[in-house]
C-alpha cells in the first residue's frame, strides 16, 4: 500500500471544498463513475504493474473517437432499481392478478413500472456494453484486450445469456420480467455490479484521457530503477490550480534525492513545493499531470508537510508537531520504506540558532536515504553552507525575487543555488512603521 | 489631567477577554455578581469605559475599597428581582396628572369589581413593594452612615439619600397597613407622589441601589480572591506589581514585575508554553482593570496612568494563515506605531511578533520594531518571542530589561515554574527536543 496521510491530503487540496485537485480532475458522465474516480485519487499504487496497466487502459478506452456511450440518465435509473433489494419487491406472476390489473389501471402502478423500466435499461445496458467492448477489441492494446475479455466472460460465461437471446423487438412477457428481476437483483446481483463496475472504469478512463488531452497534460511514466536510479524527471511541472502558472524543470535521482529550496515568502515556494508532491501523487494514480513530460520511479509513500496546523488542544507547539511529523517519517525511513518527502518552512517554530542547527542535522540524516526523495525549504541560510560540507547529496535551488521600485517582482521560476530574499522586513519598512516611530521621537525632543 | 477617552479597541478587549457576557472566562463574567439587571448594566458600563483622570480612578477604587473593607453586603441579594419588578412598575403605567391617577385607579378598582382587573392588583403590589424596598434601603443607608471614614463621595451621597428616604413624601409610605384593603384615594396618592412629585429623587435611590449592587459584588470577588486596589501615581511612568495573577486562573502562579522611567520596556522569553501569553495577559488585564478603578489580582499594584492600552497577542501558533497572517501583524503593528508617535502614553503588549513568517525575518523585524518603540520613554512595553537572539542586541538598549518564563527538563519531558526570572532563557528546547525524540538516531 502506498503510504501517505491526511496532511498530505490537506497540503495537495486533493478534496478541498470549494476548489479541489479531484474536481479537477472529475470529467465523469456517470456519478458511479465520479465515485470510482475518488477511489482512484484515494489510493496511489505501489507497484509499478498497476500503475502502468492503468496507464494503457486509460490510453486504450480514451485514445479512439468513440464516446463513452452510456448516459448518465441510463445509469441513475438502472442504479435506482438496483438500490431496491428487499425480496418483497420482487416481481412476482401473482401481481397479474384481477386485482393488480385492476389497480394498475386505476391509478397506475408506478413501483412495478420502474422496475420493469430498470430491468429494460439493465438490457439495453448490457447490449450496448457487448457491441461497445467488441468494438473496442479489434483496436486495442494487450491490457484493453485482457480488460475487454473480463467483461466478455461477465456478459456471456454466466448467467446472463439469456438476455442475448431475448429479442428488443418484441415486448417483454410478464414472465420474462420476473425471472429477469430475480437475475439482476437478486440471483446475479454481483456479477452485475461487477458489469457496473466496468462501465464507471470506462468512463473514468475515457474523461480523463479527454481531459489530458484538451489541456495538454501528460501521464507520467513509470520506469523501473535501472533508468532512472530512484528518483523522478520532470519538464515544464506547474500547479493544477494556479492560473498561468509557470513551468519549471527538477531532476531528482539517488546521487541527488535532496532539493534545499530557497525564496522570499511570495516567490513561490509553497506552490512549487505542492506542484512537485502533487505531480509524485497522480503519477501512482496513474493520473495525468501538469507537465510537458514526466517519469518517475515507483516510491512506497508520500508525507508532505506544508500548511502544519498546531494542536494547541493536545498542548503541543508548532515546532513540536514539526518533530513529531519527522519522527513519523524517519521512522517509515528507518524500515526501508523509500519515500517522497517534502518540507515548507522546517523548524520554523523555534529560536534561529536552533532551527539551523536541527535543519542541518535532520537534512543530514535525509540525505543519507538515497532511495527516498527531499524537497525542503527554509530561510536559514546558514543550514545550506553547513549542509554542503556534510553531503554531496543536495542540490541548491530558489526562487527569485527582482526589486522594481522597491516592490518584489516574482519569476516563479527555479534557479540553481541559494538566495537570501526575504521580504518581511522590506514589507514592514514599505509600511512606514520605523519611519513613523523615528519621526514620532524627532517631535517630541 | 487627561480627560480623552481610554484608547482601548475591539482586539485588544477580545484578546485580554475582558468583555461580555457571553463569552466564557471573561473579565466581566468574574465580577459579574450582580443581583439586579440594572447593576449588571452599570457594572458592563464601567468595565467598557475605563477613566483617564487620576481623581475619578481613585474615588471609584475607594469606593470598592470601602465596600470590601467593611464587607458590606448588598440588602437585596437573594431578592434582586424585586429591585427589577420595582423599576418596571416605576416606568410603568404612568399617571398623566393627579386627577388621572386618582380615575386610573378607581377605574381600575371599578374594573376589578366587575371582572378582576389586573391592574388595580398591579398599582397596590407597586405601592407594597415601594415600602418594602423604602424600609430596606433606610436600613441600610443608616448601617452605611454608621460607618466611620467612608469615602467622601459616598458619605455625601448617603446624606443626601437619608434626606430624600426621610421626606415627608416617603414617610407616608409607612402610614398604612399594607395588608388590608388600600383605599383608591390612598392607592392614587401614594402613586401620583412617587412617579411625579419624588420622580428625580426615586430615580436617584434607584441608581444608588444599582451601584450599590455592582460595588458589593465586585468587592466580595475581591475579597474572595484577595485583590488588591492599585494605587494611581501621578507625573511619572510606572507599572510595579507584586503577585501578579490571570484572574480567570485558578491556580495561577504570581509574577512579580517592575517597568518604570528606569526600566520600561520588558524583553520576555520562554518557550511557547512556558506561559508567556499568560502573564502578557494578566499585565493588561491589571492595568486596564486598575483604569476602571476596579480591584486587581495582585497582592500589590502601583501605576501611572497610560493613555491607552495596545496588544498583538495571537491565537498561539496560529500560523495556518501563512503570509496573509504575517500581513495582519505588520497592520497591527504599524497601529500601535501611530498611536506611539502621535505621543500616546500607552501600554503596548505584543506577543510573539511575526510568527507567521520565516525564523529570520521574524528575527528582524522583532528586532527592529522593538529597537524603535524602546525608544519611547513614556510607553510601557511587553514584547515576547521565542527567538532568544532579539535579546542580544535589545539588551544594550537603556530602557529593556529581560525577563523569561523557565522551563525544566525532566526525565518526563518539560516542567514549567511560570515564575518570571531575570534575564533570557538558554533554554535550547529545540535540538533538545529532537534529541529525545531520537530522530536522528532513526536516520543514521
Amino acid at each position: 500500500m502506498f503510504l501517505t496521510d491526511s496532511q498530505t491530503i490537506t497540503d495537495l487540496s486533493l478534496f478541498t471544498k470549494g476548489s479541489s485537485v479531484f474536481e479537477l480532475y472529475n470529467r465523469t458522465q456517470t456519478s458511479g463513475g465520479s465515485d470510482v474516480l475518488e477511489e482512484f485519487f484515494r489510493f496511489p499504487m505501489d507497484n509499478i504493474g498497476a500503475i502502468e496497466n492503468r496507464l494503457f487502459l486509460i490510453e486504450a478506452f480514451g485514445a479512439a473517437d468513440t464516446k463513452f456511450p452510456f448516459d448518465r440518465t441510463l445509469m441513475d435509473t438502472i442504479e435506482g432499481y438496483l438500490s431496491q433489494r428487499d425480496e418483497r419487491s420482487a416481481i412476482a406472476a401473482v401481481h397479474q392478478g384481477l386485482k393488480q390489473k385492476v389497480s394498475e389501471w386505476v391509478v397506475g402502478d408506478a413501483t412495478y413500472k420502474n422496475i420493469q423500466k430498470g430491468i429494460s435499461c439493465l438490457i439495453d445496458l448490457m447490449l450496448l456494453l457487448d457491441q461497445y467492448v467488441q468494438s473496442k477489441y479489434s483496436e486495442t492494446t494487450q491490457a484493453g484486450k485482457q480488460y475487454c475479455q473480463g467483461i466478455q466472460q461477465l456478459l456471456h460465461e454466466g448467467v446472463f445469456d439469456t438476455v442475448f437471446l431475448l429479442d428488443r423487438e418484441v415486448k417483454l412477457s410478464n414472465q420474462q420480467y420476473t425471472a429477469l428481476d430475480q437475475l439482476f437483483r437478486f440471483r446475479g446481483y454481483h456479477q452485475i455490479k461487477k458489469i457496473l463496475r466496468y462501465v464507471y472504469e470506462i468512463d473514468v478512463f475515457c474523461s480523463i484521457f479527454r481531459l489530458a488531452r484538451d489541456r495538454q497534460w501528460c501521464f507520467a511514466r513509470p520506469v523501473g530503477s535501472g533508468q532512472i536510479s530512484g528518483g523522478f524527471e520532470v519538464v515544464e511541472l506547474k500547479h493544477p490550480l494556479v492560473e498561468n502558472a509557470v513551468g519549471n524543470d527538477l531532476v531528482m535521482d539517488q546521487q541527488h534525492n535532496l532539493i534545499f529550496l530557497t525564496g522570499a515568502n511570495m516567490a513561490g515556494k509553497s506552490t512549487l513545493m505542492k506542484s512537485i508532491a502533487l505531480a509524485l501523487y497522480l503519477a501512482h494514480l496513474g493520473m495525468p499531470v501538469t507537465a510537458k513530460q514526466m517519469k518517475f520511479t515507483v516510491m512506497d509513500g508520500l508525507y508532505s508537510t506544508i500548511n502544519l496546523p498546531d494542536n494547541l488542544g493536545m498542548g503541543a507547539s508548532h515546532f513540536y508537531a514539526e518533530v513529531l511529523r519527522v519522527k513519523k517519517v524517519a521512522k517509515e525511513l528507518s524500515v526501508g520504506k523509500r519515500l517522497i518527502v517534502l518540507f515548507d518552512e522546517l523548524f520554523r517554530g523555534t529560536n534561529v540558532k536552533d532551527a539551523a542547527e536541527a535543519t542541518v542535522a535532520v537534512l543530514e540524516g535525509f540525505a543519507r536515504k538515497k532511495e527516498s526523495l527531499f524537497v525542503v525549504s527554509t530561510h536559514i541560510m546558514e543550514a545550506a553552507g553547513a549542509l554542503s560540507r556534510r553531503t554531496d547529496q543536495a542540490r541548491y535551488r530558489y526562487l527569485p525575487t527582482r526589486m522594481k521600485e522597491g516592490r518584489p517582482l516574482y519569476s516563479y521560476k527555479l534557479q540553481e543555488g541559494v538566495t537570501e530574499d526575504r521580504h518581511g522586513m522590506v514589507i514592514i519598512k514599505n509600511e512606514g512603521i520605523l519611519q513613523l516611530l523615528a519621526n514620532g521621537l524627532q517631535h517630541s525632543l | 489631567m487627561h480627560m480623552d477617552k481610554f484608547i482601548v479597541d475591539r482586539q485588544t478587549l477580545e484578546e485580554l477577554n475582558l468583555l461580555g457576557k457571553y463569552r466564557r472566562g471573561s473579565v466581566f463574567n468574574l465580577f459579574n455578581h450582580t443581583v439586579t439587571k440594572g447593576g449588571e448594566i452599570l457594572l458592563e458600563k464601567m468595565l467598557s469605559d475605563p477613566l483617564s483622570c487620576a481623581q475619578a480612578i481613585k474615588d471609584r477604587s475607594a469606593l470598592f475599597a470601602f465596600f470590601e473593607r467593611d464587607r458590606l453586603d448588598f440588602p437585596f441579594t437573594g431578592h434582586g428581582e424585586q429591585v427589577q419588578q420595582w423599576a418596571d412598575w416605576l416606568d410603568n403605567d404612568q399617571p398623566s396628572g393627579k386627577l388621572a391617577s386618582y380615575i386610573g385607579i378607581a377605574k381600575k378598582k371599578v374594573l376589578k369589581a366587575a371582572i378582576g382587573d389586573e391592574g388595580y392588583q398591579r398599582s397596590k403590589e407597586g405601592i407594597v413593594l415601594t415600602a418594602r424596598i423604602l424600609k430596606e434601603l433606610r436600613l441600610y443607608v443608616d448601617r452605611l452612615l454608621s460607618i466611620p471614614d467612608a469615602p467622601a463621595s459616598i458619605s455625601q451621597r448617603l446624606v443626601q439619600l437619608k434626606n430624600i428616604l426621610w421626606s415627608a413624601a416617603l414617610l407616608t409610605f409607612f402610614d398604612f397597613d399594607v395588608e388590608s384593603d388600600i383605599s383608591v384615594l390612598t392607592l392614587g396618592r401614594l402613586e401620583y407622589v412617587l412617579k411625579n412629585d419624588m420622580e428625580a429623587e426615586v430615580r436617584f435611590l434607584l441608581t444608588f441601589l444599582y451601584e450599590a449592587d455592582v460595588y458589593a459584588a465586585v468587592s466580595s470577588v475581591a475579597r474572595k480572591n484577595g485583590y488588591t486596589h492599585a494605587l494611581v501615581l501621578e507625573d511619572t511612568v510606572a507599572f510595579r506589581v507584586q503577585s501578579l495573577k490571570h484572574p480567570a486562573l485558578e491556580k495561577a502562579v504570581g509574577n512579580d514585575l517592575t517597568l518604570d522611567t528606569d526600566r520600561n520596556f520588558l524583553f520576555l522569553t520562554g518557550a511557547n508554553m512556558a506561559g508567556k501569553s499568560t502573564f502578557m495577559k494578566s499585565i493588561g488585564i491589571a492595568l486596564y482593570l486598575a483604569h476602571a478603578g476596579f480591584p486587581v489580582a495582585a497582592s500589590s499594584m502601583e501605576f501611572s496612568i497610560q493613555e491607552g492600552l495596545f496588544t498583538s497577542i495571537n491565537v498561539p501558533d496560529n500560523i495556518q494563515l501563512g503570509y496573509s497572517h504575517f500581513y495582519a501583524e505588520v497592520l497591527r503593528v504599524k497601529q500601535a506605531a501611530q498611536l506611539v508617535s502621535n505621543g500616546k502614553k500607552l501600554l503596548v503588549i505584543f506577543d510573539e511578533l511575526f510568527k507567521g513568517t520565516n525564523v529570520q525575518d521574524a528575527y528582524e523585524g522583532t528586532l527592529e520594531v522593538s529597537k524603535a518603540f524602546a525608544a519611547y520613554r513614556n510607553c510601557l512595553f511587553v514584547i515576547s518571542t521565542h527567538i532568544i537572539e532579539v535579546g542580544e542586541t535589545l539588551m544594550q538598549l537603556p530602557s529593556v530589561k529581560a525577563g523569561f518564563m523557565p522551563t525544566q527538563m525532566k526525565d518526563t519531558g518539560p516542567v514549567y515554574t511560570y515564575t518570571l526570572q531575570t534575564g533570557i532563557t538558554e533554554d535550547r528546547q529545540g535540538m533538545l527536543i529532537i534529541k529525545n525524540e531520537g530522530i536522528l538516531e532513526l536516520l543514521s
